[in-house]
């Protein structure tokens, strides 16, 4: 290392967007079903980070936080949501969201596979099989105990596994 | 058989979301029906999460990171909502200080009315102009509309001149 001046925050703040930006947004867009509230969370979520930040903590930590801010925010919108049908509604019908959905490249059956799920469970088996966070660091994220996140899970990887095997997901050669 | 739980799902779970390197543990997940269903579902989920990130990157590039900076330091140097909300009472009180000198003004000027009557009288020339105003009234030569023009101007004037020095601001200090 023959840097000689250190990295500013802004520079830092790059370095982790590049890094951990895209793996938000996959998270937020599956998690929250909505196009447009996703990009809103996105981006409030990473405001939110940067007022708060520890430029010292690691990166893991970092990380952490940032989807620990993303995920209370879907389950506030989930919530703020639900107590206003009208509003859902008016949101499914938006236009934009339906130009949006109807480019997704992505195969129909495992989208509509996962979007069967409660917004709850779809954060869970993202938090807990793609990041691989452990039972208290998502219990962090949600608000919820470890205790009950261990038991959610156990429900769902079996619920979610049957539905699998019920599509004809099978496990596929590993090299 | 029903197996309901490993003690090695969680170690499972969190290699294969790291990458699934760990050969042991994939051999051990296909004789354990937990750790299958864990691996089977691990494999699903990365697979969506992969697919996800490359629909994505095509269709919808990333805003630029410089502008989330900006944005945050804006929100943190100047929140107008939490500014507007402390002034609240500051503003208050200034309307309420308006209306007392408005007040105090107005009964000030009713109740020495002969003194300042006797004041403006002892300034050279306001004698000159009282009766060049008297003079041009009982002429006919301007309606009561049109004598009312003069005071009223004045008036302004002054009113103007008051706006201008409450509204000089100083500079901004640091």
């Amino acid at each position: 290392m023959d840097s000689t001046s250190d990295p500013t925050p802004r520079d830092l703040f790059q370095r982790f967007y590049v890094r951990v930006a895209p793996l938000l947004r996959g998270y937020i867009r599956r998690v929250c079903g909505d196009p447009a509230l996703a990009d809103d969370i996105f981006q409030e979520s990473f405001l939110r980070f940067l007022r708060t930040v520890e430029w010292g903590a690691p990166v893991h930590q970092q990380k952490a936080f940032i989807f620990k801010i993303a995920s209370r925010l879907i389950i506030d919108n989930a919530r703020r949501i639900r107590a206003d049908p009208l509003d859902a509604a008016e949101r499914r019908e938006d236009p934009e969201a339906g130009r949006v959905a109807g480019h997704e490249a992505l195969e129909p059956d495992m989208k509509s596979l996962f979007e069967a799920l409660k917004p709850r469970d779809r954060s869970l088996l993202w938090l807990a099989y793609v990041e691989g966070y452990s039972h208290e660091e998502i219990a962090g994220m949600t608000g919820l105990n470890a205790r009950s996140i261990r038991v959610l899970l156990f429900r769902l990887r079996g619920s979610f596994a049957a539905s699998l095997r019920r599509k004809g997901y099978g496990l596929e050669e590993r090299s | 058989m029903n197996k309901a739980a490993c003690p090695l799902e969680e170690k499972a779970r969190q290699s294969f979301a790291a990458g699934g390197g760990d050969p042991d543990l994939v051999r051990h997940a296909v004789r354990c029906p937990v750790c299958r269903d864990v691996l089977a579902v691990s494999d699903w989920m990365l697979r969506f999460r992969d697919l996800t990130l490359e629909q994505l990157e095509v269709e919808e590039p990333l805003p630029a990171p410089g502008a989330l900076w900006d944005l945050a330091r804006a929100g943190r140097t100047l929140d107008l909502k939490a500014a507007r909300k402390a002034l609240k009472p500051i503003e208050f009180w200034r309307k309420i200080s308006w209306v007392i000198a408005a007040a105090g003004g107005s009964a000030l000027v009713l109740l020495e009315f002969n003194k300042i009557k006797s004041f403006l009288a002892s300034i050279p020339g306001f004698d000159a102009i009282a009766e060049a105003m008297r003079k041009t009234a009982e002429a006919g030569a301007a309606s009561p509309v049109q004598q009312l023009v003069l005071p009223a101007t004045l008036g302004l004037v002054g009113i103007l001149l008051l706006i201008l020095v409450t509204s000089f601001r100083r500079p901004a200090s640091g």
